[in-house]
């Protein structure tokens, strides 16, 4: 990599660290014990393992002032891009840091430069196969869909993401939402075995082309099914339509993206479907996990001059100061709505909202790092301990999953798609007097 | 034994990185230069952030020991070994930096222990208990600690064994040099010594034991700054608060805010001028009705209530920033008042509000928004270190640390040193006429510190940065306003009778118990000076107080950073 591999702006942001340690922290810890931000710094507790490090391994390689190293590569690796160092940093920094767009780039070069870490080119290349990072045959995508029927066009499609679609637990849930959707009276369109993945994790390891060769395959499908209203049921999918696609210059015009919480709410408040009090859960209390990818990197990007100008005699400001991103407009609500529903009370964990701390289930740590992925785990599980709740839930398959796999009883991790399962219910048009066409626009 | 590689890099030798491995394990020991990068970054106050930010020293090695036994065998090494070291907390204030290149940066981020002793008001810490993690313990007993000006997340015992110590709540929280109580400490020999009450195994609750004072001995007012071996646990004092228990902290990234508990006001107080504002300082401090006093320039003002860089320079220019951030309303306080009861929370109120109006001020109106992120950070300094954020350069003065007679001296100091160049137009960036941080310690003497803010990828601006930080000892040798507080190295020998023979005394501390040099700073004294430049650096005064070699030095500071 040398000076010119890196944009000239994101370069000039790097430099601007101050290393000041910030985005190492929650903004106002509650505790000692819940203080941390960053789980790769956790894991690497040398400097570099945070933002600061590795914008700073950035920049040394920029300037040449260093080559890529083994233990460079090693922790890079175990950064989650879970963006909590962008929101801190950002409390002081604004628009001069940007440590999230900075770690992106970060990953592009390496990718360019020839330095993916060796693991994470295994994940790229089952992607490329399969369609998925766990390298699971397509023949099996859309085993959880046995028995129900999609329509080949429709105004809404449905998507699973990789990690449900291959987790056998959660298909009978999967169904049976679907399946109410369906009752509710929503055509549905869902492209099978053809859903390939979204483009979040290339995007996430660097391989931005690749990630954008994914994105512009899912729109044309898109398209071709007529749809002009995605579902997802994965985070990772939402984080990446809306705060990346636009990125990448790809045209969106017409499609509107919904996570299915934001769904299910908005078909809850129109009457299409209803919730009902969970029998196992009512009148219990519940504590959320907040999905980076579904809370602050859902936050949308809007298409601005990014640069800054210097005014006032060297005072860096922003050409676009609205379409900076404060981690403000994530999808925090509509889960904790969606329990509130089924009258569940949701506590919450320290860390929580635009604060929440990663489980270490995302940006490729779980695949190429699992030590990493674990001990996040282990510091987000040990957080319920501060709360009444033994429950976790969480809206995210792949937390979820990541998360039960290392909880220890009597705490349980539960996915909301398996509480919401059993109790979501069709209302017909007949006792709404709306329609599904109107309920879902 | 350490071999030389490019650019100033040395190498561990095989037999060092074998012992330093098993005292720490391998994981803990790294020399790999991009692990290292971040120990070699040279950035913040009086540093240039821009262009190559790495400074030309590297550590030799990084190293993270988890134990006080780990820090002396680590230490016991560097000697076998003919190696420096450089203690690290969180550096913020080193930036980590070591200052030759045969030095291991120690790294303390795993010797976070913190524990709240709520009935003495206390806290025993490790060099990795940050001021936010202490901060959010100690307020679970309805209590708070002191917080510097380089924001939650820097590390209390850092300050308070080895640099500076002064933070924006000092009326109430003191400062951190004299809110130290107990010691563990780990000499350049690697020797463990306990001192206060620590020293007789009676706990951390005071510096007062059977041996010497550790104050003067070991950090004087600026701090040992890593040049006095490494401090690994202390005993720190807390303070009583308001408010039991979590801040309510409202409001989105980046504006986070914090409303103000019961019995509890923010006023901002603006007078017609400094003397109007020292004489009803004095008054305020008299009766002890403040918790806290805060004098911030106005365009700092300005930042703290601005979400981002973009939004301050658009209503500075359309003149819709508040009047506490309008740059003609310098002489001001802003005052925190916490109270216990309604009673005493009207006795404070009126009394400040008389004293106020008595001596020609008036109350500029806040909006419950401005209230509240002014109190949050008063409650956190969490946007202190937004004098960052402007242009990212900046650099510091002489601080000045004396009665509050010298208030308006200094702010006309500040003026005489800036005022041209905050002007538009001007070779720093645009501010206010003066940059005078200003708050008082204790309800007794002042600190105040003007923060000059330089387009740092600008050579000219750069060195009109250095020049107003070296013009500020200049003015200080001839003119001077109170007690100089950042005294540091080469400037301490150079100023001379003034501050009688401080400089000498630390050499001999520093000579006695670090004969070798091995823990290496530029932040404290330069050891092993022969008698004669000791006696001649202060004769230099003159020369380095000549416009020209000010002007040239800046140049150079401008030209290849500080
Ligand atoms: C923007 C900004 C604003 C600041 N404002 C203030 C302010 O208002 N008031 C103030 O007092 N300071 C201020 N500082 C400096 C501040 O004192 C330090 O940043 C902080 O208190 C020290 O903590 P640290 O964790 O950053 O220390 P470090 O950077 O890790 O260390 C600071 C110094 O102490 C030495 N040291 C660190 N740990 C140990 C140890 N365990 N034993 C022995 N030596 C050690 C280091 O070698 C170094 O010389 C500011 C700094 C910045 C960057
Ligand atoms: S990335 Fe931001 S918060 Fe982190 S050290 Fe750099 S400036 Fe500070
Ligand atoms: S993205 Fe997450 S894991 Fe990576 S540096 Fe930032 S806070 Fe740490």
């Amino acid at each position: 990599m040398n000076d010119a591999s890196l944009p000239g702006e994101r370069l000039a942001s790097m430099d601007r660290c101050t290393r000041c340690s910030q985005c190492k922290f929650v903004p106002v810890p509650k505790s000692k014990a819940h203080m941390s931000a960053c789980p790769s710094m956790d894991f690497v507790e040398f400097h570099a393992g945070s933002a600061s490090g590795q914008l700073i391994m950035a920049s040394g390689i920029a300037h040449g002032e260093f080559g890529y190293t083994p233990s460079m590569l090693e922790t890079v690796s175990a950064c989650t891009m879970c963006g909590a160092c962008d929101t801190a940093c950002k409390v002081n920094f604004a628009e001069i840091v940007e440590p999230l767009d900075g770690l992106y780039a970060l990953r592009a070069r390496m990718v360019a430069d020839g330095q993916s870490p060796k693991r994470h080119r295994e994940v790229m290349d089952k992607i490329a196969a399969f369609g998925n990072s766990q390298g699971l045959p397509r023949s099996d995508r859309a085993n959880w869909a046995s028995g129900l029927a999609f329509l080949p066009r429709a105004d809404i499609l449905v998507h699973v993401g990789s990690v449900l679609s291959y987790d056998t637990g959660k298909h009978d849930s999967l169904q049976a939402i679907v399946r109410t959707l369906q009752q509710a009276g929503l055509s549905l369109a869902y492209l099978g075995q053809d859903e390939g993945s979204c483009g979040m994790l290339a995007w996430d390891l660097g391989y931005h082309k690749q990630a954008k060769a994914l994105a512009e395959t899912f729109i044309r499908q898109v398209r071709q099914a007529g749809a002009r209203t995605v579902v997802t049921f994965s985070s990772s999918a939402i984080s990446v339509y809306r705060s990346i696609y636009p990125r990448m210059g790809i045209d969106l015009s017409g499609i509107r993206f919904l996570h299915f919480t934001e769904f299910l709410l908005a078909l809850t408040a129109k009457g299409l479907v209803s919730l009902t009090p969970s029998g196992q859960y009512a009148g219990g209390t519940v504590a959320f996990h907040d999905t980076c990818k579904l809370g602050r990197l859902t936050e949308p990007y809007q298409e601005a001059d990014r640069s800054v100008t210097k005014e006032m005699g060297g005072i860096f400001a922003s050409r676009s100061p609205q379409a900076l991103h404060f981690s403000r407009n994530g999808i925090y609500d509509a889960p904790r709505a969606l329990l509130k529903h089924m009258g569940i009370e949701v506590e919450e964990l320290e860390r929580s909202r635009e604060f929440s701390y990663c489980c270490g289930a995302q940006g490729g740590v779980k695949e190429t790092l699992p030590a990493a992925a674990k001990m996040a785990a282990r510091n987000r599980l040990a957080e319920l301990q501060e709360t009444e709740s033994e429950i976790l839930v969480s809206a995210c398959g792949n937390c979820a999953h990541h998360l039960g796999k290392h909880v220890r009883a009597p705490a349980t991790v539960i996915d909301l798609i398996d509480i919401l399962a059993p109790n979501l219910a069709p209302c017909s048009s007949r006792e709404t007097g709306v329609t599904a066409t109107e309920g879902a626009c | 034994m350490a071999a030389k590689t490019g650019r100033h890099r040395l190498t561990l030798s095989p037999q060092a990185r074998s012992e330093l491995e098993t005292i720490l394990g391998a994981r803990y020991v790294t020399d790999d230069p991009a692990l290292m990068s971040g120990y070699a970054w040279n950035t913040g106050v009086g540093k240039i952030p821009s262009g190559d930010k790495f400074t030309s020293i590297w550590p030799i090695a990084v190293v993270l020991p988890a134990t006080t036994e780990e820090v002396a065998a680590v230490v016991k090494c560097c000697k076998r070994h003919g190696l420096s070291f450089r203690p690290h907390s969180t550096g913020y204030g080193s930036m980590g930096c070591v200052t030759s290149p045969d030095s291991i940066c120690i790294d303390l981020r795993r010797m976070d222990h913190l524990e709240i002793l709520p009935d003495d008001r206390m806290a025993v810490i490790g060099p990795y208990a940050t001021a936010n993690q202490l901060q959010a313990e100690a307020r679970k007993h309805g209590l708070t600690c002191h917080v510097v000006g380089a924001g939650p997340a820097h590390s209390p015992l850092a300050s308070a064994t080895s640099l500076i110590g002064v933070g924006i709540t000092s009326q109430f929280t003191s400062a951190n040099m004299r809110n130290m109580l107990a010691w563990e400490w780990v000499t350049p020999e690697g020797e463990i010594i306990r001192g206060g009450s620590a020293a007789s195994d009676l706990g951390w609750y005071a510096s007062d034991g059977p041996g010497p004072g550790t104050r003067g001995l070991l950090r004087g007012f600026f701090g040992g700054g890593g040049g006095i071996g490494v401090f690994t646990r202390i005993g720190i004092k807390l303070f009583p608060i308001n408010q039991k228990g979590e801040m309510q902290t409202v409001g989105q990234v980046p504006q986070l805010r914090s409303v103000l508990p019961a019995h509890t006001a923010l006023l901002h107080a603006l007078f017609p001028d400094y003397e109007a504002q020292r004489a009803a300082t004095f008054d305020l401090l008299q009766d002890d009705v403040c918790t806290v006093l805060l004098r911030m320039p106005p365009n700092h003002i300005g930042w703290t209530l601005t979400e981002t860089n973009a939004e301050f320079v658009r209503r500075t220019r359309d003149g819709t920033l508040p009047e506490p951030a309008q740059l003609h309303n310098g002489a001001s306080w802003t005052i925190l008042i916490a109270s216990r009861s309604a009673a005493e929370h009207r006795w404070r109120d009126e009394t400040v509000r008389d004293i106020v109006i008595r001596h020609g001020g008036h109350f500029a109106v806040l909006q419950q928004e401005e209230e509240e992120l002014l109190y949050h950070n008063f409650a956190t300094s969490q946007y202190v270190p937004r004098v960052l954020r402007a242009s990212g350069g900046i650099t510091t003065s002489f601080g000045v640390l004396d009665s509050f007679h010298f208030l308006p001296k200094a702010v006309e100091m500040g003026e005489m040193m800036l005022a041209k160049d905050s002007a538009p137009g001007g070779a720093l960036c645009e501010g206010s006429p003066d940059e005078q941080w200003i708050w008082p310690h204790e309800g007794r003497y002042m600190w105040g510190e003007n923060i000059i803010h330089f387009d740092a990828t600008s050579e000219a601006s750069r060195a009109a940065g250095a020049l107003a930080l070296i013009g500020h000892f200049a003015a200080q040798w001839k003119d001077p306003v109170g007690m100089t507080g950042l005294l540091v190295g080469p400037i301490q020998d150079v100023t001379g009778p003034r501050i009688g023979k401080a400089p000498a005394f630390a050499r001999k501390v520093k000579t006695y118990f670090d004969k070798d040099d091995r823990s290496k700073t530029k932040e404290y004294v330069i050891p092993n000076m022969p008698p004669l430049v000791e006696k001649i650096l202060p004769a230099l005064r003159p020369v380095f107080s000549n416009q020209m070699v000010l002007r040239a030095m800046s140049k150079m500071l401008g030209k290849n950073g500080m």
